[in-house]
């Protein structure tokens, strides 16, 4: 004997990426064939826009005055497949000591490690007494043109609102895997920096 | 990344034209034609390895 849905147990924790839900497949002609899809299958058919690609907290750091990436995000391969806005935001704190600047930039690269990263900007730096900083860029990405376009990657601003200025224009394969770093550069490395958050939203 | 071919070139750093840019004892900033880029001295030119990050960029320019 059938069951109501209403009739039916409740499921008590939270779905599972792997349960299965029951759909009819328009087959064509006002007839459909019942089918059976995962609950992962249901999240990837659902896009928002925005979307958020990926939110990071970042590790400490100290110990050191080279370029540290605190944090990264990974752009998956093909994640962008039409011009699209990717909008990068981050906050760095000075976690401990009073010494020097921190200085905070963000980078781009195809291997998660900083070997050979293109500067997209750079913040503003946490002076000694500073204990707080936060950015945001604004990339457009063109597959098409396969070009990413930013506000001059050699200005130090905090945000790219700005109706003036020059701007940079890198290649950008969409084919490729690329990760965002999020870097401080002690001037003390007795000093302890640390990205509070990182994050990445995809505009299309 | 290096399998590419770039070239030389300056690039704007707040308002100067910065050929490279030592970023610390094993890190410097070269201009391109596709950005700034951040190389250190764990690669090597030519397979030479080096330890002095102004030999590094000398010998970078140089080739």
């Amino acid at each position: 004997m059938p069951k109501k849905i209403s009739q039916l147990t409740a499921l008590a924790g939270s779905l599972a990426n792997t349960d299965l839900l029951e759909i009819a497949e328009d087959a064509g002609g006002g007839n459909f064939d019942s089918r059976k899809i995962t609950v992962a299958q249901l999240k990837s058919a659902i896009v928002s826009n925005p979307r958020t690609i990926d939110l990071v907290t970042g590790t400490n750091v100290t110990g050191t005055t080279a370029l540290t990436s605190s944090a990264s995000i990974l752009i998956p391969a093909n994640t962008i497949t039409v011009a699209s806005v990717l909008e990068i935001q981050s906050r760095a704190i000075r976690v401990s000591g009073t010494a020097s600047t921190i200085a905070f930039s963000i980078y781009i690269n195809t291997a998660n490690n900083l070997t050979g990263a293109t500067l997209l900007g750079s913040f503003i730096s946490l002076t000694a007494t500073n204990f707080f900083s936060q950015g945001l860029r604004s990339l457009f990405i063109n597959p098409s043109t396969n070009q990413l376009t930013v506000i001059n990657n050699g200005a130090t601003v905090a945000d790219d609102y700005v109706n003036t200025g020059a701007n940079t224009v890198l290649t950008y394969d969409e084919t490729t895997a690329y990760y965002i770093h999020f870097v401080l550069q002690l001037s003390n490395s007795g000093d302890t920096g640390l990205i509070q958050f990182g994050k990445a939203t995809l505009y299309e | 990344m290096f399998n590419e071919t770039y070239e030389f070139q300056p690039w704007d750093d707040n308002g100067l034209l910065l050929d490279e840019k030592i970023m610390s004892e094993t890190q410097v900033l070269i201009g391109t034609n596709n950005g700034a880029k951040l190389l250190d001295l764990s690669l090597t030119i030519d397979d030479i390895a080096y330890t002095d990050i102004n030999e590094f960029v000398n010998n970078l320019f140089a080739r």
